[in-house]
């Protein structure tokens, strides 16, 4: 039997944990709509396209959490910062799933709900984002050493 | 004529550009917006609200800054240029996006129900979807920089050697 690619390997995690996710989502997270309304039927369809995001993107962070990670144990000169980049990219992707669901059923008027959100996703992204860009920056300015001649 | 200022290095200008947009966008949020903590709220949550408009103007000014000094030395990565320009771009959405992102979702607050749904989902695509559609971009660059500098494993050990060798060793 040949083994699968690192491609495929990636792909089936991220596919199988956004399909299980979706119906997971729908079950687990009631929303609460403002005014007691219930969604309009024909915003249906755009809601479950956000799950299908939201669950891919889920998928994706698990899978890049599982295969990014040897692969930072194998490069040169990691950093604690290059740690800390890779999981605020994995925070941007696994975020979304709780993050939206949890929008949908707090609702609107809970106050300390929304505020509790707001500092546990927004502003943890925030900080991440702070973290990619000083990553970026790093990475600009410390280009990887090259062997002349060799296979890049 | 151009008056360079050699104190002036890159981190001193970042925190200055950062600066002078948070400062600059903290009060026009409360002429724009409406208040993310209304105004019969506690004075905890009040403080908590002020907070994140400070962090989210900071963060805005600092996408700024990485936007302006940034986009010169994207062709200095050692991945593809379109890979390294997606990239650029989604860490300076990263930082921007907040600011106008929070503050709408405060704004369909006050919307009736209908409204509430279409702006939501409106929101949803551009901010939401985009935020995950760059996180995949940025971990593909971030597996691409973490293979430039790997030092085991098939790629790195062919990168080290020199070419004739490497062909050898693959065949």
């Amino acid at each position: 039997m040949t083994k699968l690619s690192f491609r495929w390997r990636f792909a089936i995690i991220a596919i199988v944990i956004g399909v299980v996710s979706i119906p997971t989502s729908i079950v687990l997270f009631q929303p609460n709509l403002p005014g007691g309304s219930s969604a309009l039927a024909p915003a249906l369809p755009f809601f479950l396209g956000l799950k299908v995001f939201e669950g891919l993107a889920l998928g994706t962070g698990v899978a890049f959490l599982v295969f990014g990670y040897p692969l930072l144990k194998r490069a040169r000169g990691s950093s604690p910062l290059t740690l800390l980049a890779y999981f605020a990219i994995a925070w941007y992707l696994v975020n979304w799933w709780p993050h939206d669901n949890l929008h949908a059923v707090i609702g609107i008027y809970n106050l300390w709900g929304v505020l509790a959100i707001e500092y546990v996703f927004h502003f943890t992204m925030m900080v991440a984002a702070g973290v990619l860009a000083v990553f970026f920056y790093r990475v600009i300015r410390q280009p990887p050493r090259r062997v002349p001649g060799s296979l890049q | 004529m151009r008056v360079r200022h050699p104190w002036m290095d890159v981190r001193v200008r970042v925190a200055f550009i950062t600066l002078v947009v948070a400062g600059v966008s903290f009060p026009l949020t409360f002429v724009i917006w409406p208040p993310l903590v209304p105004p019969w709220a506690p004075p905890g949550a009040q403080g908590l609200g002020y907070g994140l408009v400070a962090v989210e103007c900071l963060a805005m000014g600092g996408g700024v800054a990485f936007l302006a000094f940034g986009f010169p030395m994207v062709k200095r990565l050692p991945v593809s240029p379109r890979l390294a320009f997606a990239s650029y771009l989604g860490i300076g959405y990263y930082l921007v996006n907040w600011w106008t992102h929070d503050h709408l979702h405060a704004v369909t607050f006050s919307l009736e129900p209908t409204g509430f749904i279409w702006v939501t989902i409106a929101i949803e695509y551009v901010f939401h979807a985009g935020m995950m559609v760059f996180g995949g971009v940025l971990a593909l660059f971030f597996a691409r920089i973490l293979l430039a500098t790997s030092t085991r494993g098939p790629a790195g050990d062919l990168a080290a050697v020199p070419a004739p060798a490497a062909i050898a060793a693959r065949r």
